[in-house]
């Protein structure tokens, strides 16, 4: 049965393949987690752009202002050196002084105060507006000089812009600017130079630096540096060769890079442009260390943020994890609560705190077999099912254990099953309680207990015949002695001379005293103390013998039908019980036609059964009073004149006979008995008579012998050598009553004929004595030799072969004892 | 009490009597009864009320019949039966008893197998004519 294909029993749904949750949040949380740290990569690195934007933005408006700047200040320069290099060229002799009046008038800012020299083709100063104080002008020769032979060498007419040199005029230090002087023919006619203060280069640069370690710089393309400012500090001159600047501008004039500076070795983001046609390029450039500080804590807080919310995810999808598994085990657990649920034998219902049914196991489904309109309706068929007598005690049973009573109580009631039938159920209710103890449902277990019940019903009946039994075996013997001494005072009473009332009285008294004996005897057949001496009986026989005593028992009202069998019928049953059995069964049916009515009684046989009928048009009997019918001592009758032994007797006989016994009975329409009793096959065959043995005088003996022998000569004789041997010897003329015997007296030899009339012979009647009595020493004896006596040859008993003499008897008596070995009779 | 009276009786005359029974029961009711309805078809009776007084009785052979109830306190039937086919030939025996009807017959078997005369066997309770009839005496 799936209990998921019924609506009852599918209490857990949709709780499957939780086992694939745990998977999808794993994978989900690294999703999440993947995401973060490619968010917190793609923030950390927009903010380096964005500092090293800032950084480049900075510099490179300082490398444009610098131009700027740069640019005014060489083109005003260059333009008086231009002029003087005019005036120069029209006055070759001009003096000191001219050159001098002719700056002045030139109005150049006195900031820039610049010193002019004219050099020949060949190096030699020709005039200078500075002072020397080493000596005449006409002695110095700067041909030695990188802007003279640059000038020299070249053939355009820019201003050129040198590495700063120590004057050797003045002493000064200076920036050279220089052009070409060009004579008419083109050839190289010297050189007008101006020396300027490179300090005019730096005055911008003491105001703005970006961080630490920023650096900024003005270098010649002849591979000098003009002037380097680095962390505050200015420095003229040094070769720039080895500068990354000069690969930089091969590839583009304006631009940025990032190295390491040859001079300090701190990495840098440079930003440079080229002047031209000075031949200079100016550089700014902020340490990357700056730039990346500049922004390094905001990424410190990218990485917290992102730590935390990974470490959130973490932990969330952890508990989620948890949490899955939990329910997993949980739902697994309810699982196999579920199938045990199903598995048990029991019906199983819960109940709400109310008491309604809110569910049932499939079982309990199969067992009322509800059908789908009652199941459509809730759960009341579950109660409806309930026997209605027994529907109040279930109801309070309920509302009990619901309310007062916390122990697991139980509750007997019948239960109707799905085929109408009700049968006997055992319910408990188990209170559910969750983990505050508080009540969350009721479980109700039926059990069926039917069988146990009925053999409880049937045990009383038994153990209330037992009891009897025991009642009667002690007090029988006494009540008959009492009976007797009554009854017989009665009937000497009798012959006195008494009253007409002393005579009614008497009468009464006898018939009373008559009732006892019948109820004595009754009970002594209930009780079976009274053994059955079953012999084989033509059962028609004997029903024919009784008819009389029946018909008379019936009385007149009742017309009495009797249809004989077929054939004859032979059944192997106590004559005397058979007759107050048929007794028992006519009063019963003429108690049940107190109107009259009609009586029959059959015979037939068949099955290996012989089967008596007894029918009466009576009243009939209820089922509740048929189902007691063979209790004993339950009577419908008036008080007094039934004992309610009469059908217990009945139905004891019976069975005690290897028969059965059935009643079926209708109200208004009669009663039915049927007596089945085992059919014999073989004729009855008439027991022995008893011999009558002459008694020998003998001593008291000390064995008990049972002689068993059909021939009394014989008999006696051997009775008469057991005496002689101080032996107490018994003799019984067939089996049968030695049997009887044998019941009724403890025996230490049994002694019989082989050869023997009857239904059991000497080997027969040694295996049942054998069967019954181990302790019983058996001897056989027979006219025959063994072979030919017993026809086979495993017989276990010893054989005294006829004729035997007194000496044979007394050794195979003597052997027999010393065999057995028992201590003598006390 | 009843014995006493009887032992005068025996003294007084010794020969058999062929109308004198020995009657063997404890309950001294019974036992008027059992008097009362063999004194009716004139029979002497002689009760005992234990087994020993019985096989004490020194003229027990005398007697033309014993009643014999099966239920003794001081012996069991069986053994006094046995006692009696020692010391008498043919002593005819009737027994009497509240037990129930197979062992009765069985006791009766048994005195005839030890070649006790077994008249006959009462239950009790039993009438005047079923007694007599037992005895082989004209009702």
């Amino acid at each position: 049965m799936n209990p998921s294909a019924r609506p009852h029993g599918s209490r857990f749904k949709g709780l499957g393949k939780a086992g694939h949750m745990v998977w999808v949040i794993g994978l989900v949380a690294a999703l999440i987690l993947t995401a973060v740290a490619f968010i917190v990569q793609q923030a950390a690195s927009h903010e380096r752009e964005q500092a090293f934007a800032n950084a480049a933005d900075i510099n490179s408006k300082i490398v444009l202002s610098d131009e700027v700047r740069i640019r005014s200040l060489l083109a005003s320069l260059d333009k008086v050196l231009l002029v003087l290099r005019r005036d120069f060229a029209q006055n070759p002799k001009m003096t000191q002084q001219q050159l001098v009046r002719r700056l002045d008038e030139l109005k150049i800012d006195a900031e820039l105060d610049p010193r002019i020299s004219f050099v020949s083709a060949s190096g030699e100063v020709l005039q200078s507006t500075a002072r020397s104080g080493k000596g005449p002008l006409s002695a110095l020769n700067v041909s030695d000089r990188a802007y003279f032979q640059k000038l020299k060498a070249g053939q355009d007419d820019l201003l050129h812009v040198g590495a700063p040199i120590e004057s050797r005029i003045s002493g000064l230090w200076g920036v050279p600017l220089t052009r070409r002087i060009t004579q008419k023919d083109g050839s190289f006619g010297g050189v007008i130079v101006m020396t300027v203060d490179p300090g005019l280069f730096t005055e911008p640069f003491e105001q703005t630096s970006f961080g630490a370690n920023a650096s900024r710089a003005i270098i010649g393309l002849d591979g000098y540096t003009l002037l380097r400012l680095n962390d505050g500090k200015i420095s003229y001159g040094g070769d720039a060769r080895k500068s990354q600047v000069f690969l930089e501008i091969k590839k583009s004039k304006v631009g940025n890079y990032t190295a390491r500076a040859a001079t300090d070795g701190v990495i840098r983001f440079v930003n440079y442009r080229v002047i031209d046609p000075y031949g200079l390029v100016i550089v700014a450039a902020s340490a990357v260390d700056s730039i990346e500080a500049s922004y390094r804590d905001k990424l410190r807080a990218y990485f917290i943020a992102a730590a935390l919310f990974a470490l959130l995810i973490v932990s969330l999808s952890g508990l989620l994890i948890l949490s899955v598994v939990r329910q997993r085990k949980l739902f697994k657990s309810q699982q196999s609560f579920n199938q045990l649920i199903e598995l048990v034998p029991q019906l199983v219902c819960s109940l709400d705190a109310k008491g309604q049914v809110t569910w049932v196991n499939g079982r309990t489904v199969d067992y009322i077999g509800p059908s789908a309109d009652e199941q459509a309706q809730g759960f009341a068929w579950v109660t409806a099912a309930i026997h209605p007598e027994d529907q109040a005690r279930v109801q309070e049973f309920v509302a009990v254990a619901l309310l007062q009573d916390h122990s697991v109580r139980a509750c007997e009631y019948r239960r109707r099953r799905f085929d109408g039938a009700y049968l006997w159920f055992s319910s408990q209710i188990t209170r559910v309680l969750d983990k505050q103890g508080v009540d969350v449902s009721f479980l109700q277990t039926g059990t069926d207990i039917h069988d146990r019940k009925m053999a409880e019903e049937r045990g009383r009946v038994t153990q209330k015949l037992e009891s009897i039994g025991q009642l009667t075996g002690g007090m029988a013997h006494d009540f008959n002695n009492l009976l007797a001494i009554i009854l017989g005072n009665q009937q000497l009473l009798q012959q006195e001379t008494l009253s007409e009332q002393g005579v009614k009285r008497l009468q009464v008294a006898s018939s009373a005293a008559q009732r006892g004996v019948g109820l004595v005897k009754s009970l002594l057949a209930l009780a079976s103390k009274q053994p059955l001496l079953p012999a084989t009986v033509d059962l028609w026989a004997l029903v024919e013998r009784i008819a009389p005593l029946l018909r008379h028992a019936l009385g007149q009202r009742v017309q009495c039908e009797m249809t004989p069998p077929a054939i004859q019928v032979h059944v192997h049953v106590d004559e005397a019980g058979l007759e107050a059995v048929l007794l028992n069964l006519i009063v019963n049916a003429r108690d049940a036609m107190p109107g009259g009515g009609r009586l029959s009684l059959s015979l037939d046989a068949s099955a290996g059964m012989a089967r008596l009928l007894i029918a009466d048009s009576g009243t009939g009997m209820p089922p509740a009073v048929l189902k007691r019918a063979t209790e004993p001592f339950f009577t419908t009758k008036e008080r007094g004149s039934g004992t309610g032994l009469g059908l217990a007797m009945v139905a004891g006989f019976v069975k005690q006979s290897g028969g059965t016994m059935g009643i079926e009975s209708e109200v208004g329409k009669g009663t039915t008995i049927e007596i089945c009793l085992p059919l014999v096959l073989a004729a009855p065959v008439p027991v022995a008579q008893l011999a009558v043995p002459s008694p020998q005088p003998g001593a008291s003996g000390n064995r008990r012998i049972l002689i068993v022998d059909d021939e009394p000569a014989l008999a006696e004789l051997v009775q008469a050598w057991a005496r002689a041997q101080g032996h107490t010897a018994v003799l019984a003329p067939s089996a049968d009553d030695a049997l009887t015997l044998l019941a009724v007296r403890r025996f230490d030899v049994l002694l019989t004929d082989i050869m023997m009339p009857g239904r059991m012979d000497g080997i027969g009647l040694a295996e049942a004595a054998s069967a019954l009595y181990p302790d019983l020493t058996i001897l056989l004896m027979s006219g025959y030799s063994r072979e030919t006596a017993t026809n086979r040859a495993d017989v276990p008993w010893d054989l005294l072969v006829k004729p035997f003499s007194q000496q044979d008897f007394d050794a195979a008596l003597e052997k027999a004892f010393r065999v057995s070995g028992f201590a003598p009779l006390v | 009490m009843s014995g006493a009276c009887f032992r005068g009786f025996d003294m007084m005359d010794a020969r058999p009597d062929p109308l004198r029974f020995a009657v063997v029961e404890d309950d001294p009711f019974m036992a008027e009864l059992v008097r009362d309805m063999l004194s009716s078809a004139g029979v002497a009776v002689e009760v005992f009320a234990l087994g020993a007084e019985l096989l004490q009785c020194a003229h027990l052979r005398a007697f033309k019949a014993i009643l014999l109830d099966l239920s003794l306190p001081d012996i069991d039937g069986f053994d006094l039966m046995d006692k009696l086919a020692e010391d008498s030939i043919g002593m005819s025996v009737v027994l009497m008893s509240g037990h129930d009807l197979a062992t009765l017959r069985g006791a009766k078997l048994y005195g005839n197998g030890i070649g006790l005369n077994m008249r006959g066997a009462l239950t009790k309770p039993f009438t005047r004519d079923e007694l007599l009839a037992a005895l082989g005496l004209a009702v």
